[in-house]
């Protein structure tokens, strides 16, 4: 059975214990992926460093603790030893050095008269040197202004180009979407029209079967209305009529409701979809004038 | 501080206590999952039923047709449910009176809304099993996820009252591994919650429809009665 296929995809999950097994292997996998992430995201982190909490245990044993105390009384000793010494050395130290500044001094001078002479010529040398250098630099410098300027103006121009072509681009997309919507809103109206026409018709047909069934009494004037609300199942069958408004006149009230009656059944009713009936014909205001039957 | 404790390395080396609290959570979120799945592929496979049997039955199938239809599928061992079940007790407890001459119509139509009344109960009772359970995680996890925080952070202070000297090393695991706990029961509450109230909602759109078609039968089936 064809109607019945949209349904059964479903139940033949729900065959298996009630679809049980399936919850729960979607269950665990869930929780198993779930575990699994955070596992991974874990083994990503550095590992932990034990020696964060070490100094500060460090200090207080160091305290509490004799033999480390003489170990360092032992050290202080040695320092003191360690300075006599080198005050010692530094007296001899002191005394050679007198000695030798003298002869240092004429030494220094004979050397200081060449270094002289030397320095004078290497400044002449590096001023030239210096000359040369900067002129080729300033070369440089011009050539690569002018390479710079060169791109910049090809740079521009493309960028303009760019822009041309991309409001171009802009104005033919917007036409574009202009043009769909209007196809799209006279899709719409003409589906409105259909469906419009459609209630019409069946509203017509409806009018027509209850006219056909329809005795005017003798009591019947110009002028009268009733109204009855009658409630439909999408067979056509009719299952209330109500009366909204009476006319006043009793007579012309019955023969109107036994009209409905009569007809009892729309079956031209019956292939109409369940939407537009649901929408225009469950519930449906009836109108009866003694002219005619309108709506 | 640039090093950092995995979660997973928390959770397992939490104390007994906060353990055994993170595995009773674990243990109602993969419960609640399954309820979850189990009653989403019910309540779909539900209101799927109820719009094919309504197409059906609109058709303007003969109704007896119907009937047999049914009694085919559940010889086939195919299940016929909601609406459908509707449908056949209502029908069946219908025939049956009608062909006694003695009862009267008023008892007739008594009877027929009287078992439609009955399936209907039923139907409900089965789209709504579970619910309640869900609705239980979705308030008192956080609770016991809660529970199992202060137990952890009572431990953590607990431990730094031995120490003479405090940082904030020694406690700063204790809470983490405390707080991943209020995490877990949140992990547990939330998809509970969301599918109890979804769920909820679902059922009673179903039921809904449920009491307009019996509504509808009753009339189609009191115009038949009295119109013969």
């Amino acid at each position: 059975m064809e109607m019945t296929q949209p349904h059964s995809r479903f139940s033949q999950l729900l065959d298996v214990y009630n679809g049980y097994p399936l919850a729960l292997i979607a269950a665990l996998l869930l929780h198993f992926l779930v575990l699994a992430a955070l596992v991974v995201s874990g083994f990503t982190d550095p590992p932990l460093n034990p020696e964060i909490v070490q100094p500060s245990i460090r200090a207080f044993t160091i305290d509490e603790n004799p033999q480390l105390r003489n170990e360092r009384e032992a050290k202080q000793r040695q320092a003191a030893a360690d300075a006599a010494a080198a005050e010692r050395r530094r007296q001899q130290e002191r005394e050679r050095q007198r000695a030798e500044d003298a002869a240092a001094a004429e030494r220094q001078r004979q050397q200081e008269l060449d270094q002289q002479r030397a320095e004078q010529a290497a400044a002449e040398e590096r001023r030239r040197q210096a000359e040369l250098d900067r002129q080729r630099q300033e070369q440089a410098a011009a050539e690569e202004r002018r390479r710079q300027q060169e791109l910049d103006r090809q740079r521009q121009e493309q960028a303009e180009a760019e822009q041309r072509r991309r409001e171009a681009e802009l104005a033919q997309q917007r036409a574009e979407q202009e043009a769909a919507r209007e196809a799209a809103a006279a899709a719409a109206a003409e589906v409105a029209r259909t469906e419009q026409q459609m209630v019409m018709a069946y509203t017509g047909v409806i009018h027509d079967l209850i006219r056909q069934n329809w005795s005017r009494p003798p009591s019947a004037r110009n002028g009268m209305t009733a109204v009855f609300r009658i409630q439909m199942v999408p067979t056509g069958d009719i299952l209330d009529v109500e009366l909204v408004q009476s006319s006043g006149d009793f007579a012309f009230d019955r023969a109107a409701e036994s009209a409905i009656y009569r007809v009892g059944r729309f079956q031209e009713l019956q292939g109409m979809p369940i939407n537009l009936f649901n929408e225009n014909f469950r519930s449906l205001l009836l109108t009866f004038r003694p002219e005619d039957l309108l709506n | 501080m640039s090093e950092s404790i995995s979660p997973v390395e928390l959770i397992f080396g939490a104390s007994l206590e906060v353990q055994l609290v993170i595995y009773v959570l674990l243990l109602l979120s993969i419960i609640s999952w399954v309820m979850i799945v189990q009653r989403w592929l019910v309540l779909s496979s539900a209101s799927r039923g109820v719009f094919s049997f309504e197409q059906r039955f609109w058709s303007g199938i003969d109704l007896s047709q119907l009937y047999k239809e049914g009694s085919q599928m559940q010889k086939d061992n195919q299940p016929v449910v909601g609406m459908e079940n509707i449908f056949r007790a209502g029908f069946k407890e219908f025939m049956r009176l009608r062909q006694k001459n003695e009862v009267a119509k008023e008892a007739v139509m008594d009877g027929a809304q009287r078992a439609m009344r009955v399936a209907y109960s039923r139907e409900e009772e089965k789209l709504e099993r579970h619910l309640p359970f869900l609705a239980t995680v979705g308030s008192v996890s956080p609770y016991i996820g809660l529970f199992g925080t202060v137990i952890g952070i009572m431990n953590a202070f607990l431990g730094l009252a031995t120490q003479s000297q405090t940082t904030l090393q020694a406690v700063a695991p204790g809470i983490a591994e405390a707080l991943i706990v209020t995490a877990i029961g949140l992990f547990a509450a939330i998809p509970a919650v969301v599918s109890y109230n979804r769920y909820a909602a679902k059922v009673e759109n179903i039921t809904g429809s449920y009491i307009t078609f019996s509504d509808e039968f009753s009339s189609i089936l009191h115009r038949q009665l009295y119109s013969s």
